[in-house]
C-alpha cells in the first residue's frame, strides 16, 4: 500500500485548516479548522503506523491518534465554552473584534 | 614557654583583642558597664599572655626571631603568615599590649560623648590587634595589611569620639597617611620585583640585599620614606598630627602617640634600612637634616600654643626628630637610640595626654590662659604628676626621656658606613642644633608648667571643687609613671634587650 | 680604713634614700623629715671625713674606681655607673657633705613654719644626692646626670615660692640658662667621647680620657673642640661671663638654698670638671688662654656689678660669681691646685656668708642693706662668723681665703714666667678686684652692723640651729686655708691630696717645652699655632703642673695688706657711719648706670633672645607650619578635588553618564516601535507563526 494517497488527503486537510484558522472571522469557524488540521495529523499517523509497521504488536502511532482525538474533543469543548462566554459578554464572534491581549 | 616552638603563643596573643572585640560586639548595648569590665579584662588577658611571652623571651639570644610562625598564605603572590620577634620587636609588642590595657581601664570612668562604649573599645581592639602585627609581621604582604589595619578604627575613633573639629582632623589622618602608604606600597611591589618575585619575607630580603641598581635603591626608598616619613611624622608631613591629635579621644591619643606613630619609625628600622641599604645611605642625611628641623622648628611650635594638648602634639613632632636623628646616625648606637626614643615617647607623651584629657575633664577646656595657673595649689597630686612627666618629656636625665636623645646625638657624632667621612661637618651640626633644641624644650615646657602649675589659682577656679587624681586614674597611670622613672634609671631594660638584634640589623647594612 | 673608700658610694646613696623617705612619710614624723636628711647627711658627713682623711693622709695615691657596666648603648659601647675616688674626689665629697649638712641642722629653725618644709627638705637631700653623683662620677655621662640633676634641684629651690610670677621667672632663667650651657657640655662630652672611639669599650671613663689625652691620642681637634664646648657649660653652671645672669636671679630661693647650692656647691661644679679633665684641657693653649680670659672678665666685671647693690644676697651673689671667676682663671693659667683650693675654701665662708646673711634676714625680714644697720650689738654671734667670713673673703693674711686666693695669684706670676700674657692678666686684674671685693664686702658690714638700726623689726640674735654652723664653718674658713700654706710645707699637703696621677710631680705643660708651639699642642691640628696673641714672649722653658708649697711672698703680701687698708678706709669714710644721704656707689654716672644695668645683658638677653625665640619665631614656626605646610598639604586636597570635580562634570556626566542614559533612551524608542507587532489578534499571531515555519522549512531545505 502507497503512502501518498493518504499524504495528499492530510496536507490537503491541514491546509484547509491553515486557511481556516487564518481567514476566516466566525470563532467557531476557526475552532472546527482546527479541528481540521488535528485530523490531518490523526490521518498521517494512522497510515505511518499501518505502512510502515505493519502487524507489529507496538501501536504508538494509534496511539497517537488516540490521544489526539480526546485532546481534540476536549479542545472543542473548552473552546465552545470560551466562545458561548465571548457572546454572552460581547454579543459577538467575531475574533477581529476581540484583542484584550494587544498592547 | 619555648620561645622556639611557641609560635601558637604569639599567634593568639595576636588575635585576642580581634576576637574580645567580635566578643564585645556580642554583648548587649544596654550592659554599659559590664561591657566597659569586659574590655578591661579581655585586655587583660592579653597582656598577661604578653608579659608570659616577654618572661619565657630567650634573652640570650635577642638577636634572632623567637616564637615563629611560617606558615604558607597565599600562594598565588609567594605571601606568607610570617610572624616572629627579636630584641627590637618585643620592647614594641609589649607597649602595644600594655597600653591599651590602662586605656580599657580609664575607659571605665572616663569616655567622651557619645558615649557607645562597645563600639569604641571595639574599635580599640581591632586597633590593637593591627598595631601589634606591625610589629612581628616578618612578610612585607602581612606588614602592609597591619600596618593599613590600623587606619580604620583610628579614623572612626577621631571621626565619632572626636573634638568639635573631627571630621575634618580624621579624614586627613586618614587620607594623609593612606596617601604615604600607595608609595610604600609601590615600593614594596617594586622591592619584590627586583629581589626576583619569589619572596616577600623580610629577613630573606635584607640577607638578599643590597640588590638592584642605584637608582631602584633611591625611588625605592623614597617610595618607603614618604609611607613612614609621614607614620613618624617627619618635618615637613607633620600638619596631620597636631590636628589629629587635638581632635581625637584621650585614648585615641595616647594610643596614636603611644604605639602608632611607632609604626613608622620601627618601619625604617626594620624594612628601610636593612632591605635597601644603598638608598638609606643616600638619604640619611637628608633624613638628619629633617629631623634636626623638626626639632627645633617642633620646640618653636610648641612654644606658641595655647592649647594644652596642641603643645603636646607639637612636641611629638620635637621627640620624633630625636629618633629620626639616630635612624639618620646609621649605627648601631643611633638604632639603639631611636628605639629607645621610640618607647620612651610612647610612654611620655601617651602620660602626657592622659594628662591632657584629665585636664580637660576638669577645667571644660585646655587653654593655658582658662587654665591660668595654680593647679599645685589646686589639685597638688595632679600638678606634681604634670610636672613630673613635663621634666620627663624635656629630657632629664634619671627619667626615661634622656636616653633616647642624648644617645641619639652621641650616635649622630659618628655616623655609620662612611658618612662620617663625607658628612661630618654635617652631622656635628646637626648635633649642635639637635641640642639647642633640647633647650627650647625645656624652655617651654618649663614655661607650660609656670603658667598652668605655679602661681595662685585664678578667682574663677579658686572655689571651685576640682577633683585631684582619681583612684580610676591612679590605676591606670601608675605603670607609666613607674616605666618612666626605671627605663631613666636603667636604661639596659631596653639597651640590653635591643642590643644583639640592632646589632644583627646594622650588620646587614654592610 | 682602706675599706672605707671603696664604699664612697655609700655617701652618695644616703641622700637618695633620705629624699625618698621624706617625700613617703616625712610628714608623719615630729621634726616633718628634717631628721631624716640631718641623719643620712651626718652619716654620709662622718664616712666623707673618714675617706678624706683616708686619701689625705696616703697622698699621693692611686685613685680607687669602680663602677658597673650599667648598660650597653649600642656600638660594643657601654655606660658605666660607677664611682672614683682620688683626692679631688674625697675634697668635694667633704664639702659637699659639710656644707650640706650644716645647711640641713640650720634650715630647721630657719624655715620653721613654712608650709612645705617636708618639701624643702626633700629637695634638699635630692640635692646633695645629686651633685654627689656628680663629683663621685668615674665617666663623664654619669657626670652630665648630675649636672643635669643639680639643675634641676636648683630650678626647683629657686622656684620654692612658686606663688610669685619674679620667682618662677627666675627659676626658669636659672633652668634654661644653664641648660643652654649644658648644649656645650653635652656636645663637648659627645666630641671627647666620639675622640675615644676605638680606643676603649667605654668612651666616656675620665681616667681614660684623661690618659688618651696625655698620650696624645685625642686629635688637636678633639680637644679644642671638645674642651671649649664644655667650658661653655662651665660658664653658664658657674656663672661666667656672659652667661652669669642667671645667679643673682636665683637669690629668690631661700637663703640655705643659695648657701648650698648657689654659693658653695653646684656653682663650683664647672670648675670641678675642668679640674677633673684638667690632663685633656692642659694639652691645647688655645682651650686654656680661653679659659684665662673669661675668668678675668668675670672676676673682675663680676665683682663691680655688687658695688652698687642693696640687696645683701645679690651681693653676696656676684661676689660668688667674682670668685668663681677666679678659679677658673686659675685653671687657665695652670693654676690646677689654686683653683680647686680656692674652690674648697670658698665653698666654707661662701656657705657661712649666706647662712650669715641668712640670719640677718630673718631678724629684720628684709634682704636690703639699707633696711639693717646696727646689728653688731644685737646679734653678736652673727656679727663676729660674718666678719671672718668676710676677711676670708677679701683675703685677709692668715684667713683661708688668703692662702687660696694667694694661690691664684702666684699661679698667674708662674704662668707669666712661662711667656703667657694671661698669668699678668691673672696676677694684677686679680690684684684690682681683690681691692673690689674687700670694699664692697667692707660696704656691706659696715652698712649692716655699724650705725643705728633701721629696720622696722627689733633684731634679736638666731637661736643654736642656726649659729652653730656658723660657728663651725667660721672655723673652717679659716682653718682649711692651712692645707696648703708656708705653715704646713711638708707632705701630705692639699696639693699631694688632689693631684691626679696623671699629672704627677714632673708633669710639665706640652705646649711649653716647645717654645715654637706656644700655641698648639701635641701632633697635627687645626686649629694648633695659628698665631701668638696669648703668648707674650717666649717663655722661660717648660711650666710644670704642680707648684709645689708655696713660700712666703713678701711683696704679694704687702701688696695685698694695702690694697685691703685702703679699700677698707675708704669703705669706712662712706659708710663707717651707716647709710649715708648719698651712696658714692650711686653717684658714679654712667658706671653707676652700667652697673645698675648689670651692663645691659640681662636685658639684651630677654630682649634679643627670649622675646624674639618665645615671641616671634615661635609664631613664625606656627603660623608657617599652618599656612605654608598645611597649606600645601591642603593644597593638595584642594587640587585633587577640584581634579575630582571636573572628572566627575565632564568625564562622568557627560561623557560615561551620557552613553549610559543614552541607551535607556534609545531602549525606549524602539520598544515603542516594536510594540505595535503585539496587536492582540491572534489571527494575526497564527500567520506569523506559518510563515515562520515555511522560512525555516526553507533555510532548513536551502541548507542541505
Amino acid at each position: 500500500m502507497s503512502l501518498i494517497g493518504p499524504l495528499l488527503l492530510a496536507t490537503f486537510l491541514f491546509c484547509v485548516g491553515i486557511y481556516g484558522i487564518i481567514a476566516r472571522r466566525n470563532a467557531v469557524l476557526v475552532l472546527m479548522s482546527v479541528e481540521l488540521m488535528l485530523n490531518a495529523v490523526n490521518i498521517n499517523l494512522v497510515a505511518f503506523q499501518n505502512v510502515l509497521f505493519p502487524g507489529e504488536e507496538a501501536v504508538s502511532g494509534l496511539m497517537f491518534a488516540l490521544f489526539i482525538i480526546g485532546v481534540a474533543a476536549a479542545e472543542v469543548g473548552v473552546g465552545l465554552a470560551i466562545v458561548f462566554n465571548m457572546f454572552r459578554n460581547r454579543a459577538t464572534v467575531n475574533v477581529d473584534d476581540v484583542d484584550l491581549m494587544r498592547w | 614557654m619555648d620561645p622556639n616552638t611557641a609560635g601558637w603563643a604569639l599567634v593568639v596573643a595576636l588575635f585576642l583583642p580581634l576576637v574580645g572585640a567580635g566578643l564585645l560586639s556580642l554583648m548587649p548595648a544596654a550592659m554599659d558597664q559590664q561591657i566597659r569590665r569586659a574590655a578591661v579584662v579581655i585586655t587583660t588577658v592579653a597582656f598577661a599572655l604578653v608579659a608570659v611571652i616577654t618572661a619565657s623571651f630567650d634573652y640570650g639570644r635577642s638577636g634572632e626571631l623567637q616564637f615563629t610562625t611560617d606558615v604558607s598564605w597565599i600562594t598565588a603572590i609567594d605571601a606568607r603568615f610570617s610572624l616572629g620577634m627579636d630584641g627590637i620587636s618585643l620592647p614594641l609588642f609589649f607597649l602595644t599590649y600594655l597600653l591599651p590595657v590602662l586605656c580599657a581601664i580609664y575607659t571605665t570612668k572616663h569616655l567622651p560623648s557619645p558615649g557607645k562604649p562597645k563600639a569604641f573599645l571595639g574599635l580599640m581592639m581591632v586597633l590593637q590587634t593591627g598595631m601589634a602585627g606591625t610589629f612581628v609581621a616578618f612578610d612585607l604582604v602581612l606588614f602592609f595589611i597591619f600596618f593599613e589595619l590600623t587606619l580604620v578604627p583610628m579614623f572612626f575613633m577621631i571621626g565619632m569620639w572626636g573634638g568639635p573639629r573631627r571630621d575634618y582632623a580624621s579624614v586627613k589622618f586618614f587620607l594623609y597617611t593612606l596617601f604615604g602608604s600607595v608609595f610604600m606600597l609601590v615600593a614594596f611591589l617594586a622591592i619584590y620585583f627586583q629581589a626576583g618575585a619569589s619572596t616577600w619575607s623580610i629577613m630573606e630580603l635584607s640577607e638578599m640585599a643590597p640588590f638592584g641598581s642605584s637608582t631602584f635603591q633611591t625611588w625605592a626608598f623614597l617610595g618607603v620614606f614618604l609611607g613612614f616619613a609621614i607614620k613618624v611624622p617627619v618635618w615637613p608631613f607633620h600638619t596631620w598630627l597636631p590636628d589629629a591629635h587635638t581632635e581625637a579621644p584621650t585614648v585615641g591619643s595616647v594610643l596614636l602617640a603611644g604605639v602608632l606613630l611607632k609604626m613608622g619609625t620601627y618601619g625604617f628600622i626594620r624594612i628601610g634600612l636593612p632591605i635597601l641599604p644603598e638608598g638609606a645611605l643616600r638619604f640619611a642625611p637628608l633624613i638628619g637634616v629633617l629631623a634636626v628641623i623638626g626639632i627645633v622648628y617642633g620646640s618653636l611650635c610648641c612654644l606658641a600654643q595655647t592649647d594644652v594638648k596642641r603643645l603636646i602634639a607639637f612636641s611629638s613632632v620635637g621627640h620624633m626628630g630625636f629618633v629620626m636623628l639616630g635612624i639618620a646616625a646609621m649605627n648601631e648606637a643611633g638604632i639603639q637610640a631611636a628605639l629607645f626614643g621610640n618607647i620612651a615617647h610612647g610612654i611620655i607623651t601617651g602620660m602626657l595626654f592622659f594628662l591632657a584629657g584629665s585636664l580637660h575633664e576638669r577645667y571644660h577646656s585646655r587653654e593655658i590662659s582658662v587654665i591660668g595657673g595654680g593647679m599645685l595649689t589646686k589639685i597638688p597630686k595632679y600638678g606634681v604628676m604634670f610636672a613630673y612627666v613635663a621634666i620627663a618629656s624635656l629630657g632629664l636625665p634619671g627619667l626615661a626621656g634622656f636616653w633616647g636623645e642624648f644617645t641619639a646625638m652621641w650616635a649622630a657624632i659618628s655616623p655609620g658606613l662612611g658618612l662620617a667621612d663625607s658628612y661630618q661637618g654635617l652631622y656635628l651640626t646637626l648635633v649642635i642644633f639637635a641640642a639647642i633644641g633640647t633647650v627650647l624644650t625645656a624652655g617651654y615646657f618649663l614655661w607650660l608648667l609656670q603658667r598652668v602649675n605655679l602661681g595662685k589659682p585664678p578667682e574663677r577656679w579658686a572655689n571651685e571643687p576640682l577633683d585631684d587624681v582619681q583612684a580610676i586614674e591612679w590605676v591606670s597611670w601608675t605603670p607609666l609613671l613607674i616605666l618612666i622613672l626605671a627605663l631613666g634609671v636603667y636604661p639596659r631594660l631596653l639597651f640590653g634587650v635591643q642590643n644583639d638584634a640592632v646589632a644583627n640589623l646594622v650588620s646587614f647594612l654592610g | 680604713m682602706e675599706a672605707l673608700l671603696e664604699y664612697a658610694y655609700v655617701v652618695v646613696l644616703l641622700p637618695l634614700i633620705s629624699a625618698a623617705a621624706i617625700a613617703a612619710f616625712g610628714k608623719q614624723l615630729p621634726w616633718k623629715g628634717a631628721e631624716l636628711g640631718i641623719a643620712a647627711l651626718g652619716i654620709g658627713w662622718l664616712m666623707s671625713v673618714g675617706i678624706a682623711w683616708q686619701t689625705f693622709m696616703n697622698s699621693p695615691m692611686e685613685p680607687v674606681e669602680e663602677f658597673f657596666r650599667w648598660s650597653p648603648l649600642g656600638g660594643g659601647f657601654v655606660f658605666e655607673l660607677g664611682m672614683l675616688v682620688d683626692g679631688l674626689t674625697a675634697m668635694m665629697l667633704l664639702l659637699v657633705t659639710t656644707v650640706s649638712l650644716m645647711v640641713h641642722i640650720y634650715s630647721r629653725e630657719y624655715m620653721k613654719g613654712e608650709v612645705r618644709f617636708t618639701y624643702f627638705y626633700a629637695m634638699l637631700s635630692l640635692f646633695t644626692f645629686s651633685m654627689l653623683v656628680l663629683v663621685i662620677a668615674n665617666n663623664l655621662l654619669q657626670a652630665v646626670i648630675g649636672w643635669e640633676l643639680v639643675g634641676l634641684c636648683s630650678f626647683l629651690l629657686i622656684g620654692f615660692y612658686w606663688e610669685e610670677k619674679s620667682n618662677q621667672d627666675a627659676a626658669n632663667k636659672a633652668f634654661l640658662t644653664t641648660k643652654f650651657g649644658d648644649v656645650g657640655l653635652i656636645v663637648g662630652v659627645i666630641v671627647l667621647s666620639a675622640g675615644m672611639f676605638g680606643l676603649t669599650d667605654t668612651p666616656f671613663n675620665i681616667i681614660e680620657i684623661n690618659q688618651a689625652a696625655t698620650d696624645g691620642l685625642l686629635s688637636t681637634s678633639t680637644i679644642v673642640l671638645g674642651m671649649l664646648l664644655i667650658f661653655l657649660g662651665c660658664i653658664s653652671k658657674s656663672g661666667q661671663m656672659p652667661l652669669h645672669v642667671w645667679l643673682p636671679d636665683a637669690m629668690a630661693g631661700p637663703t640655705p638654698v643659695s648657701a648650698l647650692i648657689h654659693a658653695a656647691t653646684m656653682v663650683t661644679a664647672g670648675v670641678f670638671l675642668l679640674a677633673r679633665l684638667f690632663p685633656v684641657l692642659a694639652q691645647s693653649a688655645l682651650v686654656m688662654g680661653v679659659i684665662a680670659i673669661v675668668g678675668v672678665i668675670t672676676l673682675f666685671f663680676g665683682g663691680l656689678l655688687a658695688l652698687v647693690q642693696d640687696d645683701l644676697k645679690k651681693i653676696l651673689a656676684y661676689s660668688t660669681i667674682s670668685q668663681l671667676g677666679y678659679m677658673v682663671a686659675a685653671i687657665g693659667v695652670g693654676g690646677y691646685t689654686a683653683s680647686i683650693f680656692h674652690l674648697f675654701t670658698h665653698g666654707f665662708f661662701k656657705a657661712l656668708l649666706f647662712l650669715g646673711a641668712g640670719s640677718l634676714i630673718h631678724a629684720v625680714h628684709s634682704n636690703n642693706i639699707s633696711d639693717m644697720g646696727g646689728m653688731r650689738k644685737a646679734m653678736p654671734h652673727t656679727f663676729w662668723t660674718f666678719i671672718i667670713g668676710s676677711l676670708a673673703l677679701a683675703g685677709f693674711p692668715l684667713t683661708a681665703g688668703f692662702f687660696s686666693k694667694d694661690e691664684i695669684l702666684i699661679a698667674g706670676e708662674i704662668w707669666a714666667g712661662g711667656g703667657f700674657l694671661t698669668g699678668n692678666l691673672v696676677y694684677w686684674i686679680g690684684l684690682a678686684a681683690a681691692g673690689v671685693t674687700t670694699f664692697y664686702m667692707a660696704r656691706a658690714c659696715f652698712l649692716v652692723f655699724a650705725g643705728e638700726n633701721r629696720s622696722h623689726h627689733p633684731p634679736h640674735e638666731s637661736g643654736k640651729q642656726m649659729v652653730g654652723p656658723l660657728m663651725l664653718l667660721a672655723v673652717l674658713s679659716v682653718a682649711s686655708g692651712y692645707l696648703l700654706s708656708p705653715f704646713s710645707p711638708d707632705q701630705p699637703n692639699f696639693e699631694t691630696w688632689t693631684q691626679t696621677p696623671i699629672l704627677d710631680g714632673d708633669a710639665v705643660y706640652p705646649f711649653t717645652v716647645d717654645e715654637t708651639v706656644a700655641f698648639g699642642v701635641q701632633g697635627d691640628g687645626v686649629i694648633a699655632s695659628s698665631g701668638s696673641v696669648l703668648a707674650a714672649e717666649a717663655g722661660d722653658g717648660p711650666v710644670s703642673v704642680l707648684h709645689g708649697v708655696p713660700s712666703w711672698h713678701p711683696d704679694l703680701l704687702a701688696i695685698v695688706l694695702v690694697i685691703f687698708s685702703l679699700a677698707v678706709f675708704l669703705a669706712w669714710r662712706f659708710y663707717g657711719k651707716g647709710l649715708p644721704e648719698k651712696d658714692p656707689m650711686l653717684q658714679m654716672g654712667p658706671v653707676t648706670r652700667a652697673l645698675v644695668a648689670k651692663y645691659g645683658f640681662d636685658d639684651f638677653g630677654y630682649r634679643y633672645i627670649v622675646v624674639p625665640v618665645r615671641d616671634v619665631l615661635s609664631r613664625w614656626a606656627t603660623t608657617s607650619s599652618n599656612t605654608y605646610i598645611d597649606g600645601a598639604v591642603a593644597g593638595v586636597g584642594k587640587a585633587t578635588k577640584s581634579a575630582a570635580m571636573a572628572t566627575y562634570r565632564t568625564i562622568d556626566q557627560k561623557v560615561i553618564d551620557g552613553a549610559v542614559n543614552g541607551s535607556a533612551l534609545s531602549a525606549a524608542w524602539w520598544s515603542d516601535r516594536l510594540k505595535r507587532i503585539q496587536s492582540g489578534d491572534v489571527q494575526r499571531y497564527a500567520g506569523a507563526i506559518v510563515a515562520g515555519v515555511i522560512v525555516l522549512v526553507l533555510a532548513f531545505a536551502a541548507a542541505r
